[in-house]
């Protein structure tokens, strides 16, 4: 989930290469809204967006009993310290850094889809 | 000690303290003028008492003179016919009983005749008397003392005492030729004869008189009271005067009643004194007059006393309820309470008080006023602080929003180039590294919105003044705009005046300033919502306006948003990019060419935003129509 198509774009375009079934969502609303119907393997939340913000999101997915178990990673530019420990609060079991490079991506998402 | 008790015990002070020098020496006046008035009055209940003294002397005077004048007894006398005087001495006698000594002797002093005894020949005792009446032919009246054993022979019985005081009258029996025949020789004795007392006692009741003789009292008035007094004995400081010939001013106390006496003596012939008379007056009425004048004066002081507490009372309370208000009032003031003022009839004179009421008052308003000044003087530092607090606030977040717009598109263009590296479809590859060169093209924008920005702060920019065609120059902007409002699915009209005079400005900052009223028209706007944007001629500037139908502005934060880096929502997940620089360069690029901007909105409504820019004129002062209307463009496509 990102507001930015272009980022969805290039997430989706490093997913599929490297052979994940990538569903899009451009806010906090849609996203929900589609967990409704599918039952993703993990879930990339952008921070900053119009609407819910990723933390919320991720909130309302850890708070929902069929979503909880879907592991959550958070990305974003924002990078402090505080920022982490509220991406770790929000229960996100990973966060990745904007601008990521695609072995970063793919290295996390492998990590937590097979451990 | 309050005031008021000061005031009081003051004027008590004051009104005590001549009472009590005054009241004693007031007393001691009316004392001394009451005792002269009684002793005055003593004088003259002295003289009466003189007068009945001699009364008997005259009467014994006239009626032997009337005797003294018949022939028989002249005949008698010088006959010497002594038992024919002595039968006609006890014929006067039964109509004058209270002459107690008869007695008839020749010019020489012999006895030719005597009521009291035969004894005859002798020479009368006193015998000066006798020589005086013979001498002058006329009666002699005088107070003489016998001593007791001599009036024996007169049958009288001696009393207590030396002597026997007795008033004598001498009275001559001339015959024809004038020549002295003999004198009659008549006498009252005063000792243990109350009738002289008694007499004055008719006058004056309550008076006392007394006869003294020697150092006794001989005589006083009859009765018991009388009788008790006669023979008790004087003081020697009264003989002494008596004796001296003084009066004499004393006390004397007479059966439990206290008088006060003037004693006077009695001489005889010769001015030897024989004795004393004395009258008296009870105490009581000295002491009496004195009791009441002495009571009226305390009355007096009392009564000044209560009328000086009342007084002062009354006037203490004219000085202590203003004195006392004006204290409340400073109370109540260094408790914290600058509206109080001091109010009262009493305060508004020209006196002290007045005068401190005044002050008072004046300083109470400086003192409001001072402290409503630094009260609003701290405000505004309390506001400017928490401006400054919130500036320092919205500086960090600056940051972050900043930050987060220049690391999207580097995101993007990393993401694309390393896509694109790993593609080997030619078109593929060109497609994404087109993404990647948007991506940068917009990092560029913002860079350059954030250099302008800080350009405009620093007054570093010189507009480039030129002919511009404002028509043409938004529908510029708009086409850059197409995309975008395609994928959000927004309305745009476009409503631009037939013949919109030329506008003078700056192109490249023009395009820039509509750049960013569409981006925020976009930005803010809600999914399948309205753009509008129009420009028409309005009082002599022409007015462009860009409308939305989006989430609006608050009331409140209308005024701000033209501000340096402001948001609306600062936090790190608000809801719309961009940098927050975009209003703030709006609003210093058109007001440096002479325009204003100008917001209207409403929350959840839209928002207007206006500008006004200068008509180009020529030289020859025309304006120069030359906008080329726009038609209206729509753009409405679904989300994809």
């Amino acid at each position: 989930m990102d507001d930015e198509p272009e980022i969805r774009y290039i997430t989706r375009r490093m997913l599929e290469k490297a052979g994940h079934e990538v569903s899009e969502a451009g806010n906090g609303e849609e996203c929900l809204q589609k967990l409704k119907a599918e039952k993703p393997d993990l879930i990339l939340l952008d921070v900053m967006m119009p609407g819910l913000k990723g933390w919320e999101v991720c909130r309302k997915i850890k708070a929902e009993e069929k979503t909880r178990s879907i592991p959550v990673v958070m990305f974003t530019v924002r990078t402090s310290e505080e920022d982490l420990e509220e991406s770790r609060k929000c229960g996100a079991e990973a966060h990745i850094n904007k601008p990521f490079d695609r072995e970063k991506l793919l290295e996390t998402v492998n990590r937590i889809l097979n451990g | 000690m309050k005031i008021r008790v000061k005031l009081m015990l003051t004027s008590l002070l004051v009104a005590a303290l001549p009472l009590a020098i005054l009241s004693p020496l007031a007393i001691s006046v009316s004392k001394a003028k009451v005792e002269e008035s009684l002793h005055h009055n003593l004088d003259h209940d002295l003289e009466l008492a003189w007068l009945q003294f001699y009364a008997r002397g005259e009467q014994m005077k006239y009626g032997m003179l009337q005797a003294a004048a018949e022939r028989h007894i002249k005949a008698w006398i010088a006959s010497r016919a002594t038992e024919a005087l002595r039968v006609q001495m006890e014929e006067w006698k039964k109509y004058r009983p209270y002459v107690d000594i008869w007695m008839v002797v020749d010019p020489e002093g012999r006895v030719i005749a005597r009521l009291g005894s035969d004894k005859m020949g002798d020479i009368f005792y006193h015998t000066k008397i006798v020589e005086r009446a013979v001498k002058n032919k006329q009666p002699v009246v005088s107070p003489e003392l016998f001593p007791w054993d001599v009036l024996r022979e007169e049958g009288i019985e001696a009393m207590a005492g030396e002597y026997a005081l007795v008033l004598l009258v001498a009275t001559p029996v001339l015959d024809e030729d004038g020549d002295v025949l003999g004198v009659i020789i008549t006498g009252d004795l005063l000792n243990g004869d109350s009738w002289v007392p008694d007499s004055v006692r008719q006058e004056l009741p309550e008076m006392q008189m007394l006869i003294i003789q020697g150092k006794e009292v001989i005589s006083s008035i009859s009765g018991e009271e009388g009788s008790s007094v006669v023979g008790r004995v004087i003081p020697s400081d009264a003989l002494e005067d008596f004796a001296a010939g003084r009066v004499h001013r004393g006390m004397e106390i007479i059966e439990g009643t206290a008088y006060a006496f003037i004693g006077e003596p009695i001489r005889n012939l010769e001015g030897e004194v024989v004795g004393a008379l004395a009258v008296g007056v009870r105490e009581e009425e000295f002491t009496g007059l004195m009791g009441s004048v002495e009571r009226t004066i305390a009355m007096v002081a009392v009564l000044s006393f209560v009328v000086a507490l009342g007084l002062s009372y009354i006037f203490g309370r004219e000085i202590t309820t203003p004195i006392n208000k004006l204290v409340d009032a400073t109370r109540r003031m260094s408790e914290g309470d600058l509206r109080v003022r001091v109010k009262d009839t009493r305060l508004e004179g020209e006196d002290e008080l007045g005068v401190l009421a005044r002050s008072f008052n004046h300083m109470a308003d400086e003192i409001s006023q001072a402290h409503e000044r630094l009260r609003q003087a701290y405000e505004e530092l309390q506001k400017a602080y928490e401006e400054l607090k919130g500036i320092d606030e919205l500086k960090s977040n600056i940051l972050a929003n900043v930050s987060h717009e220049l690391r999207t598109p580097i995101t993007i263009a990393k993401g694309t180039i390393e896509l694109a590296m790993g593609e080997e479809d030619p078109e593929e590859r060109n497609q994404l590294l087109k993404v990647a060169l948007n991506a940068l093209v917009r990092q560029d924008f913002i860079v350059e919105d954030l250099l302008e920005a800080a350009k405009f702060k620093n007054g570093k920019v010189k507009l480039n003044l030129k002919k511009v065609d404002l028509a043409q120059l938004i529908n510029q902007v708009i086409s850059v705009f197409e995309p975008i409002l395609k994928e959000g699915g927004l309305k745009l009209s476009v409503n631009l005046e037939d013949d919109l005079p030329m506008a003078k400005g700056d192109p490249q900052y023009l395009k820039q300033v509509l750049r960013d009223l569409m981006s925020n028209a976009i930005k803010f706007n809600k999914p399948g919502g309205e753009i509008t944007v129009e420009a028409r001629e309005k009082e002599g500037m022409i007015e462009v306006c860009v409308s939305d139908t989006g989430i609006g502005i608050p009331e409140d934060k209308q005024g701000k948003i033209f501000q340096d880096l402001y948001q609306i929502d600062p936090s790190p997940n608000r809801r719309y990019g961009g940098t927050g620089m975009g209003l703030a360069i709006v609003k210093e690029v058109v007001e440096a060419h002479g325009g204003r901007v100008t917001v209207e909105s409403e929350p959840d409504r839209g928002s207007t935003f206006c500008l006004t820019l200068p008509i180009w004129r020529n030289k020859d002062g025309q304006d120069s129509a030359g906008g080329r209307r726009a038609g209206d463009k729509v753009y409405n496509q679904k989300d994809a």
